[in-house]
């Protein structure tokens, strides 16, 4: 049973935990969130110090995501990922999801590693207390204190520790939530500035024929006004393309998207996408080279979809190559496979795998003088997958070329 | 031959095609008109022709609109050729470097009609 001295001591701890959630707030950062548990720990416990741990990737390793007072050994050892077995309290209060607590560290056998007895040796630590972190259901990671005399804990410090690890795990886990919404707010208005964008010289083009129509002098010139119409027609289709790409990233996004597959010739496919693009290619001046298969490569797929997804992955060649792309058409096992090279830019090989997600541009290019969606390669994967297709790329790095690879099942 | 007569010439730096024939008609009454399709072609035609005005684009390939302004005014052969930026983005760094390289005009396309880019482009002609 709990005396009252300690019952009163434990109210008063819990009011002033109370206070440092009251006091976080959206927009602040992890730093500012961690300085301000981190000045409570000494009023709320007699630590000396305290690790958050977090899951890496595979749940079998933690991370250090902060530190209070601890020592340079433990600090650089681990911001890379460590067995979590390597803090037995860490592991074991994740396992139990419950406190788990160590009072005496020279009557601990479970520390015998030498590497984690050295590491807690140079801050001099004598107990530790170990606490799962866990934001609403999910558990993130956990929380070490370090204590540098023997501890005995009470039940209520215990209460305590898990409190205060689940007010700060919630704290991380709005913090997070934040900065992606944060993230996402900037994307959309990218978005918005690059639509923005695609849309202001069609209707400037749009506008200025309209007027050039109603010149009487045009009007009387049959050859002139014929030249505008066709203008106007072709500014029409500009326009509906850019909204049918918004429109199917939409059903794309909301699983809508319904192919209609058909039996047809992959050489026939991507000369026609060639052929759509060349006053495309002339703009930029880039050879642009394609070598067929000798025989008909058939192929089951939605043609529209293919050809939009060849278009985009063709369209990316030609705008960041420097003098030259190539296209070639060859039989890999039961697959025709489709490779498309260019001697560009390149992708950054920290950023090559989230180059087919939406929205996204790699860095360098971020700022290339003709503006992108970042949905071309995000379209291109989704059509040519849900065509029974894969697409991949290989690229050595910045400036040194990219070479995509578009494959289907042969059909015979 | 008359050089009264002679019509002023106009370089457009323009990478969409279909904007490109819309800004030469609307000034083919009135000027020679000399299309080119990126910022590099642009800068070459320049220093050649010694056009009397030059409207660019931003968003080109080799060389944007930004970097071809950059590039006439260090040349002291095109320095002093007018030059009007056709905004069609609203990225504030590019409407910065424009006004920061003494861009003589800044129009956004949408509102460029064939009125206000004849007296924007005499006007600068004539001070040439």
């Amino acid at each position: 049973m709990m005396h009252n001295t300690e019952s009163d001591s434990l109210a008063e701890k819990l009011i002033s935990l109370s206070e440092v959630t009251s006091l976080t707030s959206v927009g602040m950062s992890e730093k500012q969130l961690m300085a301000l548990f981190a000045s409570k720990l000494h009023e709320l416990f007699s630590a000396s110090a305290f690790a958050l741990w977090t899951f890496d990737k595979d749940k079998r390793s933690i991370k250090l995501r902060y530190g209070h007072d601890l020592s340079e050994p433990l600090t650089s050892c681990c911001l890379a990922p460590v067995p979590v077995e390597q803090f037995p309290e860490v592991k074991l209060a994740i396992d139990s999801g419950a406190v788990w607590t160590t009072e005496d560290l020279n009557d601990a056998p479970l520390y015998d590693d030498q590497i984690t007895r050295k590491l807690l040796t140079s801050m001099n630590v004598s107990a530790v207390m170990g606490v799962p972190l866990r934001a609403l259901t999910n558990l993130i990671g956990a929380l070490s204190f370090y204590y540098k005399t023997k501890q005995h804990f009470s039940p209520g410090e215990k209460a305590l520790a898990l409190a205060y690890a689940n007010a700060l795990a919630l704290s991380l886990n709005n913090i997070d939530s934040y900065d992606r919404l944060a993230a996402l707010e900037k994307t959309k208005g990218e978005v918005i500035h690059i639509v923005a964008h695609q849309f202001r010289t069609p209707i400037a083009i749009l506008r200025g024929n309209v007027e050039l129509l109603k010149d009487k002098k045009v009007v009387n010139d049959p050859e002139t006004y014929g030249q505008i119409v066709s203008e106007l027609e072709k500014v029409g289709d500009k326009l509906r393309t850019f909204v049918e790409t918004f429109l199917n990233v939409k059903a794309i996004d909301e699983g809508n998207l319904q192919p209609k597959p058909k039996t047809v010739d992959a050489n026939t496919l991507i000369q026609q996408v060639v052929r759509d693009m060349e006053t495309y290619r002339q703009n930029h001046n880039i050879a642009l080279t394609l070598t067929t298969l000798p025989d008909p490569a058939m192929i089951s797929v939605d043609p529209m979809l293919v050809a939009e997804a060849f278009t985009n992955v063709v369209n990316n060649a030609i705008k960041y190559a420097k003098t030259k792309a190539h296209i070639e058409m060859k039989r890999e096992g039961n697959e025709v496979v489709i490779s498309v090279a260019d001697d560009g830019v390149g992708i950054p090989q920290n950023e090559q795998q989230l180059i087919f997600h939406k929205m996204y541009r790699a860095t360098n290019v971020a700022r290339h003088p003709e503006a992108s969606s970042g949905l071309g390669l995000y379209i291109a994967q989704r059509y040519i997958n849900t065509s029974g297709g894969r697409v991949w790329f290989t690229s050595q790095g910045e400036g040194k070329g990219t070479t995509f690879y578009i494959a289907f099942p042969q059909q015979q | 031959m008359n050089t009264d007569t002679k019509k002023q010439s106009v370089l457009i730096a323009e990478d969409d095609e279909q904007f490109r024939i819309l800004l030469r008609r609307f000034l083919e009454s009135s000027y020679d008109v000399i299309l080119t399709g990126d910022g590099e072609e642009a800068l070459a035609v320049a220093r050649e022709k010694q056009p009397a005005v030059i409207l660019t684009d931003v968003l080109m390939p080799k060389k944007s609109g930004v970097e071809l302004l950059r590039d006439l005014r260090a040349d002291e052969s095109t320095k002093n050729i007018p030059v009007v930026i056709l905004l069609a983005t609203a990225f504030p760094s590019d409407i910065s470097a424009a006004e920061s390289l003494h861009a003589d005009g800044i129009l956004p396309k949408e509102q460029i009609n064939r009125q206000n880019l004849l007296e924007m482009v005499a006007k600068l002609a004539a001070g040439k």
